[in-house]
């Protein structure tokens, strides 16, 4: 990964909590799909939620700092996604991780006001709170987290959150992975980019366009003129709190696979993925001199990331992010061809950096545990996975 | 109140940055440049009057005179002095300037980058020609440098640090005649002096 992201270095938490939010939208959504025994499903969410907001984990994300690499920060996640007894394949997490990154871009970009990236990311602390309000010791560490961003993020002037938008813009640029349902909603177009409202609310703090002003050297007003905007804008109702509990009146950050309509997502061609040819990570000519501080940081890192190992025969399962498993198999099969062919082209430094990588992932064992198949009807699946 | 015209392709996205296209026109050739800042790369090209004919060019973000730099680009901007043009960029590392095609770096100047990491961000941002003679360059620290363009050549120096501001600088612009150089950056709204 080449192009280091250093704008801003308070961008890292907001990007780990509301990717991670996203992620556990999906798994919920997956989890109630696939019918996962409920206390299955809620001893996953559980676990990825106490891994994810470990004090440890916390105060090293919370530190002034650039942003990772795009390898870094999925490894990670992988990390966190297999911090339960849940499995996910390869093409399943490659899935997840797509729709995890371009609902967060979505959502940044629109964003009416720079700040209203804090109101996205606390509508996910917020679900987050929800799907763990029947265990209080979880609940304290995240209304820990949650008080942490208030404290920092509230008082940051616009321009710093400018400077964490484009951050985070930047980092996701040329991520154009077309995701069915925002085709669907028509927010995205079949080239992966999204569409820009020209209607709705302005932001926050702003008036309707439609007026110039002209103003003299004694700043008194001497002309007005008006012009169609060819927008269909209205004044905004209210702002939205960045209190620990209220009305964040902003809709983006939340729960887009919950709505009212659950039968929508028992529709296969929602879950179809596009396995696009644009690339995860772009291939770059400069060699990338800072992978060692990188890889530091991530062992540090890591190393907050605590993995429960349950003990007994609590046997695993694992999770299809597609609708069928023969789909998996299929696009892990022509995923698989297009990542050989990327392997193929590695040169020696990311050779090093990905062995480097392999040893510290090597210090954190993921557990492997005993088989038990069970009917096809109960639709459990145990496997043995190998990260 | 505008009408559209031809559409030009740029080779990638425009980066979401301030500001983040520049235009030269070249009356005398019937041409116009124009660049478009994309991570640590610039896309430059310079399109015929009609429309019709393009030609690209990409320049790199550098860390000194040589190397080639994975810093992001924050800014591009063609800056019009009476006796040459010279096109600024500026990044996380420091400041390059070219000759107005692109061709030739004829100056770099490297950003202090403190030993330690700080919890501010370094970088430099906001470019304006001033007074004749002059090129303005703002940074995260507030403080503007004050260039000294020779009329050709690259013997250009360091003249002046103003430092008026506290927050980063968002953009620089000048006044026409250039007796007057505007600076801004974005203040922090509960701060009491």
């Amino acid at each position: 990964e080449p192009v280091r992201v250093k704008m801003s270095v308070r961008t890292l938490p907001l990007l780990f909590i509301n990717l991670g939010g996203e992620m556990l939208y999906i798994l919920d959504q997956r989890l109630r799909a696939q019918n996962i025994p409920s206390d299955k499903a809620k001893k996953v969410m559980n676990d990825i939620i106490t891994t994810m907001f470990n004090k440890k984990f916390m105060e090293e994300l919370f530190k002034p700092q650039e942003l990772y690499s795009k390898k870094a920060l999925r490894t990670v996640f992988d990390r966190l996604a297999h911090a339960s007894i849940m499995r996910l394949n390869q093409a399943s997490m490659d899935k997840l991780y797509d729709l995890m990154t371009m609902a967060f871009k979505y959502q940044v970009l629109l964003c009416p006001r720079p700040k209203d990236v804090l109101l996205v990311t606390f509508n996910h602390m917020d679900a987050i709170k929800e799907f763990i309000r029947d265990s209080p010791s979880i609940l304290n560490q995240v209304d820990e987290t949650f008080r942490q961003l208030i404290e920092i993020y509230s008082c940051l002037p616009a321009g710093e959150f400018q400077l964490i938008r484009q951050t985070l813009l930047i980092f996701f640029q040329d991520m154009h992975i077309r995701v069915s349902i925002f085709l669907k909603d028509k927010v995205q177009n079949s080239n992966g980019r999204f569409v820009l409202p020209t209607s709705g609310p302005v932001p926050w703090g702003t008036e309707v366009p439609g007026l110039i002003r002209m103003f003299n050297y004694n700043r008194e007003e001497v002309k007005r003129a008006e012009f169609l905007s060819g927008g269909d804008y209205i004044s905004p109702l209210r702002e939205g709190s960045f209190d620990l509990y209220g009305d964040r009146v902003l809709k983006l950050g939340t729960n887009m696979y919950a709505e009212e309509n659950p039968a929508r997502w028992r529709q296969s061609s929602i879950w179809k993925s596009v396995c696009a040819s644009d690339s995860h990570y772009k291939e770059n000519a400069a060699p990338n001199p800072l992978a060692k501080e990188e890889l530091n940081l991530l062992a540090r890192l890591m190393g907050g990331l605590e993995v429960k190992k349950p003990l007994g025969s609590e046997p695993g399962f694992r999770l299809n992010l597609f609708s069928t498993n023969e789909e998996e198999e299929r696009t892990a099969k022509s995923c698989s061809e297009e990542k050989a062919m990327k392997i193929l082209n590695l040169k020696a430094d990311d050779q090093q950096v990905n062995e480097e990588l392999a040893r510290i992932l090597g210090e954190f064992p993921v557990e492997n545990r005993a088989n038990q198949s069970t009917s096809k009807g109960d639709d459990l699946l145990a496997m043995m996975d190998e990260l | 109140m505008y009408r559209k015209e031809k559409s030009i392709q740029i080779k990638s996205s425009a980066s979401a940055l301030y500001n983040n296209l520049s235009v030269l026109p070249i009356a005398d050739k019937n041409l116009t440049y124009f660049t478009v800042v994309h991570g640590n790369v610039v896309n430059m090209v310079s399109a015929s009057g009609d429309g019709l004919n393009f030609s690209h060019r990409q320049l790199q973000s550098k860390e000194g005179s040589l190397a080639v730099s994975s810093s992001l680009v924050t800014q591009a901007s063609w800056c019009a002095l009476p006796s040459r043009v010279l096109l600024v960029l500026t990044s996380q590392k420091g400041i390059q300037m070219y000759e107005s095609d692109g061709s030739i770096m004829v100056y770099w100047h490297a950003l202090d980058n403190p030993e330690t990491p700080t919890a501010q961000a370094v970088f430099a941002r906001g470019i304006a020609a001033a007074r004749g003679h002059y090129i303005c360059v703002g940074t995260s620290s507030g403080s503007i440098l004050v260039f000294d363009i020779p009329n050709k050549g690259t013997s250009i120096t360091l003249s002046e640090v103003l430092g008026e501001h506290r927050d980063p600088i968002t953009d620089i612009a000048s006044e026409m005649s250039g007796n007057r150089v505007t600076s801004l950056s974005v203040v922090f709204t509960h701060l009491t002096p």
